[in-house]
């Protein structure tokens, strides 16, 4: 009987975790975007607060002859040299 | 000094990134890149973008979600500078600007300077200038969505399309839906004190919460009641959570458990909002015009409890004078 209820538990754990996946919401990871505003794209954020942090792919990940996808981090930094970014888009 | 010479002055002493965030589609998003081919795409432009040839800082790539345009609110160009400890120590206005821009090149120049003679942290007094934190203080810009932002629903139309202007002033054709849903996300965001944006008619008073039990609650909610004819209040929530949509639920529910009725923003992931004027929930702030018509902290509330539910009393008496 405990073998029983054993197993009925670990189906039941199965079921639950398989439903929690299948309900995940397929959620925008950023979903508050007010650079579409057309005032422009909002305050500058004040100085000394959390920056942003990213992990993004470097230029020649997506270059022909590319072999693998290389991420860097920004907070790769931390601790080590100030960052300088440049951010813009085609111009 | 040419961006370029900066950069070969500085690259051991900090470290330098363009970030590539692609094109805008006409409403003034980037274009949705979602997948591998997109991103080849994107760096072939990157590569051949004309205002960055001549230039040998290392490029990265924005995701496919954009992340890095919402997270710094770009558009359409951002200047960020962190330093060591993972803080911003500069963030520019967006503005239009071309590599070869003089001033680009002296506000990196002196920034990494000053970073460089404190150990790579931004100066104390470079923080404590930026902050709002203090009567007297110039009012920080804030540009938050209201909850409702990422609650309510967008009504389904159809229809021919329509004619509005995109972020630079261009004429686009949208769709009716495209026009109904981006009207509603921008008039769910509040904007307040920040250059380009109509200056507010009245005094405004920020309440800072954190999801927290509020004290006080109910003596707020009678007070803005009371004064709601003479200012404009607002409900700042920040908690722990770093995706909005989940804020945006918390929110709701800390509104009904408090029985609060006040407008409620939602302060970003970093909670940088809260920490402008001064990093403590809960908190009072009621800005006002000086003298000389900038918009300045009038009275902030001392940190804790106690000092926010005095600063209730306090407040109040001053915008009855």
């Amino acid at each position: 009987m405990p073998a029983l209820l054993r197993t009925a538990l670990v189906i039941l754990a199965l079921i639950a975790s398989f439903t929690r996946l299948l309900a995940a919401p397929n959620q925008p990871v950023y979903d508050y975007r007010p650079g579409t505003d057309a005032a422009g794209a909002g305050s500058a954020r004040p100085v000394g607060s959390r920056a942003p942090d990213f992990a993004l792919p470097i230029l020649q990940s997506y270059l022909p002859g590319a072999k693998s996808i290389e991420l860097q981090r920004l907070s790769a930094f931390r601790g080590k040299r100030p960052v300088v970014l440049l951010l813009t888009g085609y111009t | 000094m040419a961006l370029e010479s900066i950069y070969q002055r500085y690259r051991g002493k900090a470290q330098f990134f363009i970030v590539y965030l692609g094109r805008r589609d006409p409403a003034g998003y980037w274009l949705n890149i979602s997948d591998k081919a997109d991103l080849q795409a994107r760096a072939m432009e990157a590569k051949t973008c004309p205002s960055s040839q001549g230039l040998t800082i290392p490029r990265l790539l924005d995701d496919t979600a954009g992340s890095v345009d919402y997270l710094y609110r770009v558009y359409p160009f951002r200047l960020a500078i962190v330093d060591i400890d993972g803080n911003l120590a500069y963030h520019s206005p967006n503005a239009e600007v071309d590599y070869a821009d003089p001033n680009l090149a002296a506000v990196i120049v002196n920034m990494l300077n000053a970073l460089l003679a404190n150990r790579g942290r931004t100066p104390a007094a470079m923080v404590a200038k930026s902050r709002a934190d203090q009567a007297g203080k110039r009012a920080a810009g804030l540009w938050l969505p209201r909850v409702a932002y990422f609650t309510a629903k967008a009504a389904a139309k159809s229809g021919s399309a329509v004619t509005i202007q995109d972020a630079r002033g261009y004429n686009i054709n949208v769709s009716h839906g495209v026009y109904d849903e981006l009207q509603r996300k921008r008039n769910q965001v509040v904007r307040l004190f920040t250059p380009g944006v109509p200056p507010p008619t009245r005094p405004v008073v920020l309440v800072f919460v954190n999801g927290k039990p509020l004290p006080g609650a109910a003596r707020l909610q009678a007070w803005y009641g009371q004064d709601r004819g003479r200012a404009d209040f607002y409900l700042v929530y920040a908690d722990g959570s770093t995706s909005m949509l989940p804020r945006a639920h918390a929110a709701k529910a800390f509104l009904t458990s408090a029985k609060l009725t006040l407008p409620c923003l939602l302060d970003s992931p970093e909670n940088d909002a809260t920490f402008a004027y001064g990093g403590q929930s809960p908190r009072l702030v009621v800005i006002g015009k000086d003298a000389k018509g900038v918009w300045t902290v009038k009275y902030i509330s001392a940190p804790g409890a106690t000092g926010f539910t005095r600063g209730i009393a306090a407040a109040g008496k001053l915008l009855g004078k």
